[in-house]
């Protein structure tokens, strides 16, 4: 496995072991592909200037109660 | 006997008949179970039947006609649930070994809302694992076969009502769309299928995927018939928080009235590239025939849709791990291979980059909000390519290999990050004889519209008067 490809998968094990996955290598290498093709077309839109926008998630009440 | 000529006459000729008193609902019922039991052998639509349960309600619903007490177009209707939503006392499995002997003890809204219209449940559809998937292809439960080739999906998640409409095995159901769920299905199956504007239909019960991103919404054989149970089944509930507030209108109503005058946007960018060319073709048949209608083409651009689809990938894979990560942790083992990969994938994801994504979702809202101003509605093909065959994991489009998955998805799940209306109908069949898709999305609660589009479409084509050979 090269550099990145080690830097790769040792960060997705380190983030999957976070999430309370005890998942074997063969699964981490499963995933990390795709997760680093999806990182890869993603990070651009994500670091782009977003203002002050809120996320899509809204805290919201029962309309007509207080 | 089969019974193929009452089970595949259209919802609105079958509400007239049940009206009239014509047609009994529990003859109807009993012949779609006889239908039923013949074809689901072929396709696995059905994953729950509910025989019993159904002629009792048919013979409830008969005598309250009969007394007097029509409730409406659905009233005596043969109707199927993908069994993703909650029905009191009748197992419900999302497609998951996890839930195969869950039952619950009370009704989704939408079920609710159905039986309120006096409509027949006949069972639950197959659908694809935890919805998580277009295949429908349960390692659980069996694939679903595509009733046109029964060696193709059927598309998914909402494979089984896709198989059941298109196969005449009820008159429609009720699937869910995250990321194109009742879409592909539509478009693989020959039928129409909607996907209303995020709120329109009440999500209280069923089991959710993405909660940003689901949807509720029918399928059925004619645009009437999808428009007829969206009616039924819209309106406001406390208990969906995210559900409006509001009564929907009249659907039906002027759904005939033609789209002289309007103007349709056609995407110059993405949506029309990398199509099959069976697809391609027939797209550009369905715009002549939309101009030959009256309706204006104007090209619109989205220049943010591929930043869409990977920020709804991305969204999608983190909301659907947070909803299961229990499952994944405690029993892996009982989860497909290719949803677990994706809920594996989404556990990774961190928070900040989820946050982020749904800040820069607005930005492709906006954008698509701004050509809507513009235009009455958008046309796209649903899909770039027909039903794959079962097993498969690529497809090749133009010569090109693409994931099934994507493929199937990188025309309709952006749409679920707008929440906006989006009718998928019938236009062609390619050379195997496989259906093709068209979708046109609306504004936001102008289902109306979008549905008048559909209608008159449908109108001015025989697709969705074809039917799927009837198996041996």
């Amino acid at each position: 496995m090269d550099s990145e490809s080690t830097q790769s998968f040792a960060r997705w094990k380190q983030l999957a072991a976070a999430a309370g996955l005890n998942l074997p290598d063969s699964e981490i290498e499963a995933i990390a592909g795709p997760l680093d093709r999806l990182a890869a077309s993603i990070r651009p839109v994500l670091d782009a200037e977003l203002g002050f926008s809120e996320p899509v998630i809204c805290l919201r009440f029962p309309k007509g109660e207080v | 006997m089969t019974a193929a000529p009452v089970a595949s006459l259209s919802l609105e000729k079958l509400s007239t008949l049940i009206r009239d008193r014509r047609l009994s609902p529990v003859e109807l019922t009993e012949a779609l179970l006889r239908r039923i039991e013949k074809l689901n052998p072929a396709f696995n639509a059905y994953i729950t039947l509910l025989g019993d349960q159904a002629i009792e309600q048919a013979r409830e619903a008969e005598r309250s006609i009969m007394g007097g007490q029509y409730r409406g177009t659905l009233h005596g209707i043969p109707v199927s649930v993908k069994d993703l939503f909650f029905t009191r006392g009748v197992r419900t499995t999302a497609g998951s070994k996890i839930f195969d002997e869950f039952v619950p003890d009370y009704d989704a809204t939408v079920v609710e809302r159905l039986r309120a219209a006096g409509a027949i449940i006949l069972g639950k559809t197959t659908l694809h694992e935890l919805a998580y998937g277009i295949t429908s292809n349960n390692p659980h439960y069996g694939p679903v076969r595509n009733p046109w080739r029964t060696s193709q999906i059927p598309g998914g998640s909402s494979g089984g009502s896709g198989a059941a409409v298109a196969a005449a095995m009820c008159s429609a159901s009720i699937g869910s769309d995250t990321g194109g769920s009742i879409r592909i299905p539509a478009a693989f199956c020959g039928v129409a299928g909607l996907k209303p504007t995020f709120g329109r239909v009440s999500r209280f019960g069923a089991v959710p995927l993405g909660w940003t991103l689901d949807h509720v919404g029918p399928l059925a054989r004619m645009v009437w018939d999808v428009a007829a149970v969206t009616q039924a089944i819209s309106g406001p509930d406390p208990r969906d928080e995210n559900c409006v507030n509001a009564q929907p209108p009249e659907l039906l109503r002027g759904i005939g009235n033609g789209i002289r005058g309007m103007v349709i946007g056609v995407p110059e960018n993405y949506f029309f590239d990398k199509l099959a060319m069976d697809v391609e073709n027939a797209m550009n048949d369905a715009i002549r025939v939309l101009t030959e209608l009256g309706a204006r083409p104007e090209p619109v651009r989205l220049p943010g849709i591929d930043d869409a689809i990977a920020l709804s990938r991305l969204i999608l894979l983190a909301e659907a791990s947070a909803v299961h990560i229990k499952h994944l942790r405690a029993r892996p083992q009982d989860i497909g291979a290719d949803v677990r990969a994706l809920l594996e994938q989404g556990a990774c994801i961190v928070a900040t980059d989820y946050l982020n994504a749904q800040r820069a979702r607005r930005r492709f809202m906006a954008e698509v909000d701004s050509v809507l101003r513009k235009v009455a509605v958008i046309i796209t093909p649903t899909t770039p390519v027909t039903a794959a065959a079962i097993g498969d994991t690529t497809v090749t489009v133009n010569g090109a290999t693409e994931d099934v998955r994507l493929a199937s998805t990188r025309l309709v799940r952006a749409w679920n990050l707008t929440g906006l209306p989006v009718l998928s109908v019938p236009c062609g069949f390619d050379r195997r004889g496989l259906p093709i898709g068209l979708q046109i999305v609306g504004r936001a609660f102008d289902e109306a519209t979008v549905l008048r589009v559909g209608h008159a479409y449908e109108s001015a084509t025989d697709w969705m008067r074809r039917r799927p050979p009837e198996p041996a």
